[in-house]
């Protein structure tokens, strides 16, 4: 079975996109074209995205050209913040941590988002009760739920406690305060959190897939992993667009949850540009300094999301 | 009539009333602004706004319980206290005084404090010169540089602290330890107290770089500004470095040899510090260096008798020193609307009679006892410091720039604590950092 031959089996009816198409152009494509909006109805939202969230960013790129206390006039230092930015080893290892977080947790919260989508779209009698399990811990705060895994994570927590008491005592660790191990440890608890906001995109992409699919794979001999490989992944190509999307995007803007878990040590070892731009603004109040950071965080995040897209746009439309 | 027009005439009346209501509100709200913004002379009691930092939720109740002695001695002012964690402090009072809404008053602290310094604000403007009042004079003379700026004062201290070792005295005594008065002394303490007693010798609450670092300062009092007073005003003029400074060598080897010696519980640098608290309180830990205004934190158990020593830096007790500094500020800011009411709670909180019960009721050394040499009963030991303002010197915490000590030194501690950085590289870092300074 392959993706060639499945394109061969028809979703839409045929014939109705030629149809409009040809009752379009015989009305020289004008009488379809539908109203324009008044520009009066736009206006309000488009005033608020201006005022909320253009002004706003085009102000940082002017503050990050600054030195700033926070309080007193900024004076302008032109790309200073940038030039010490590239020579500051600590926003390099939060710039190196960030990347190295977003793409575990993207990858991690993908790969059992996915399991969870295929293991509960099955026929199963507790399907919903499971969803809404897995489904749960999105609707906790993330704080909250950082709190609870930073105690069970203590040295003397329940962790440690369930391993000493199942003859695997020479594993406990002090998880959050080892350098070595923090990093990781602290994908956790997020992908215990995210994998089900991308179970449900999944389950909502695995829905639309149609049964044909797989009954004429299954004629043709097709096997389970077969069926996988060459239906559902094609098929699922829009929804991992956008789940790839907004768990790299989650990743690289962690922030509430790292300074629960960890506060960015120890020794530093899970800072993270969020959490570093933070301290920099309000614990030593260098504000232009700061957005400078946070300029480069948003560039990071647009930049790596536009390729993400580009790409798996690309896959998408090899699978059409 | 029909229904039409009935319909548009109630959606006419729906809008009059609205614009009626809202028209009274927005009178009503600027009515409001003049009486109780203004410094009137009506019979409204006034309302001074503070903001203050709270480290736990036990540090609240007795700063409410000492400014409701305010309120009793003025009934016509009311105090209203806003606490904000310590964490977000910094942030949530520069935000307000941006956006010119700051409380009257405000909890500051001396010189640099990652923002909420008198260097911090003073230089802004947004901090109400106090010069001409008589009561700054009180101030105790080693805090008075970083208690103002260039040579103007700008908030009153209600408590003169620093960086010290609170003891379980009933474990000591189990252990037959006295406090130490030189490091070797330390050592064998930590050694003795394990093995007579089992409990850990000194609680460390290393999870915080700020708990982290308390011990580094404490000792640093002796073995870099013991032998050099003017260390700090020679490194801000660039004559020296931490690297050059044998002293700072001296004293992270001291905070290595107490680790080796087994001095703090296991994994200290995955303690939060309220966990390191509750190892003092609940009687697993029988010490703890820690800034003295936790004092009161650590006396919720009332089994625990509580006693204090200088952390020793030196194996000669006439080289150790008391670092010391001031938390507790009170500041007013540039924009109140009620200065009279601020000066004159600012003077209140400047007599000796209110620095006595801020002591009793808060637990703190105060600005009068470190005139007096008064200490509480357990703190004896630190008299002879005290007494003998030679015996003191400035932390030297409070004039370096924020990200020296919480950025760098912090963690760099954490990081040396457990075998992932070297002595120079930490001092090359904490030089590099301080010669960047206040940069950004």
């Amino acid at each position: 079975v392959t993706a060639g031959r499945i394109a061969t089996v028809e979703r839409r009816p045929p014939g109705r996109e030629n149809s409009q198409r040809s009752s379009s152009a015989k009305h020289g494509g004008r009488a379809h074209r539908p109203p324009s909006v008044p520009w009066v109805f736009a206006a309000p939202a488009l005033t608020c995205a201006i005022v909320l969230y253009l002004l706003p960013n085009v102000s940082a790129l002017y503050y990050s050209l600054t030195q700033w206390d926070g309080l007193t006039h900024p004076s302008f230092r032109g790309v200073g913040n940038f030039v010490d930015l590239y020579h500051d080893d600590g926003a390099r290892r939060a710039l190196r941590n960030t990347l190295l977080l977003a793409g575990v947790f993207a990858l991690a919260v993908n790969v059992i988002g996915l399991a969870l989508a295929v293991g509960t779209h099955r026929v199963l009698k507790s399907r919903n009760f499971l969803r809404a399990l897995f489904f749960a811990p999105l609707v906790i705060s993330p704080l909250a739920v950082s709190y609870v895994w930073q105690y069970m994570l203590q040295p003397e927590g329940p962790v440690n406690a369930i391993l000493g008491g199942i003859g695997l005592g020479a594993l406990e660790h002090p998880w959050l305060g080892d350098p070595t191990t923090a990093l990781w440890v602290l994908v956790i608890p997020l992908v215990w959190q995210f994998s089900g906001f991308a179970m449900v995109v999944y389950l909502a992409g695995l829905q639309g897939i149609p049964e044909e699919l797989y009954e004429a794979s299954s004629v043709d001999g097709a096997s389970a992993l077969e069926r996988f490989r060459s239906i559902t992944l094609p098929q699922l190509a829009p929804s991992m667009t956008v789940v790839v999307a907004l768990s790299t995007i989650i990743g690289l803007r962690l922030f509430d949850q790292v300074l629960a878990l960890t506060g960015g040590g120890p020794a530093n070892a899970t800072e993270t540009l969020a959490t570093e731009l933070y301290q920099q603004a309000f614990t030593f109040t260098r504000f232009g300094y700061a957005t400078a950071l946070a300029v480069v965080l948003s560039a990071l995040i647009i930049a790596i999301t536009v390729v993400q897209i580009v790409v798996l746009r690309r896959r998408e439309a090899r699978y059409a | 009539m029909n229904a039409e027009v009935r319909s548009l005439l109630q959606l006419r009346r729906i809008i009059v009333a609205l614009a009626v209501a809202s028209l009274a509100v927005v009178v009503a709200a600027c009515g409001g602004d003049a009486k109780t913004n203004g410094d009137t002379k009506s019979n409204k009691p006034t309302t001074l706004t503070l903001l203050s930092f709270t480290g736990s939720p036990s540090d609240q109740p007795p700063i409410r319980k000492f400014y409701a002695l305010y309120e009793k001695e003025h009934p016509g002012v009311k105090v209203k206290i806003t606490f904000v964690p310590l964490a977000n402090y910094a942030a949530v009072l520069r935000t307000r005084l941006l956006g010119g809404n700051a409380t009257d008053v405000f909890r500051v602290t001396t010189a640099h404090d990652a923002g909420y310094g008198i260097w911090d604000l003073a230089p802004t403007g947004k901090l109400l010169p106090l010069n001409g009042q008589t009561w700054t004079n009180s101030v105790p003379p080693i805090l008075r540089d970083a208690a103002g700026y260039q040579g103007k004062s700008y908030a009153w201290f209600n408590d003169f602290s620093g960086y010290w070792t609170f003891y379980n005295t009933e474990l000591y005594n189990k252990a037959g330890v006295k406090p130490p008065t030189t490091f070797s002394e330390v050592l064998d303490a930590c050694k003795t107290i394990r093995a007579k007693t089992g409990k850990i010798p000194f609680a460390l609450g290393g999870g915080l770089v700020n708990a982290m670092y308390m011990i580094n300062f404490a000792m640093a009092s002796t073995t870099v500004l013991g032998r050099n007073p003017n260390w700090n005003t020679e490194r801000s003029d660039g004559k020296t470095s931490f690297a050059a400074t044998p002293g700072w060598t001296t004293q992270f080897k001291q905070y290595l040899a107490m680790r080796d010696a087994g001095c703090f519980q296991p994994n200290p640098v995955s303690t939060s510090f309220p966990e390191a608290l509750s190892l003092m309180t609940s009687g697993k830990a029988a010490s703890m260096v820690i800034v003295s205004v936790v004092r009161g934190a650590l006396s919720t158990n009332p089994a625990i008798k509580l006693g204090a020593y200088v952390l020793p830096g030196s194996n000669n007790p006439s080289e150790t020193r008391l670092g010391v500094q001031a938390n507790d500020g009170v500041a007013i800011s540039a924009s109140t609307k009620h200065k009279a009411q601020a000066l004159e709670l600012l003077a209140w909180l400047s007599k000796a009679e209110t620095s006595r019960q801020y002591g009793k009721i808060t637990g703190s050394i105060t600005a009068d006892d470190a005139r007096n040499a008064r200490l509480p009963a357990g703190m004896e030991p630190l008299k002879p410091y005290f007494g003998s303002p030679d015996k003191m010197v400035l932390l030297p915490i409070v004039t370096w720039p924020a990200e020296t000590a919480g950025g760098i030194l912090g963690p760099d501690m954490q990081a040396l604590y457990l075998g992932k950085k070297s002595i120079p590289q930490a001092l090359s870092d904490l030089d590099k950092s301080y010669d960047k300074g206040f940069h950004g």
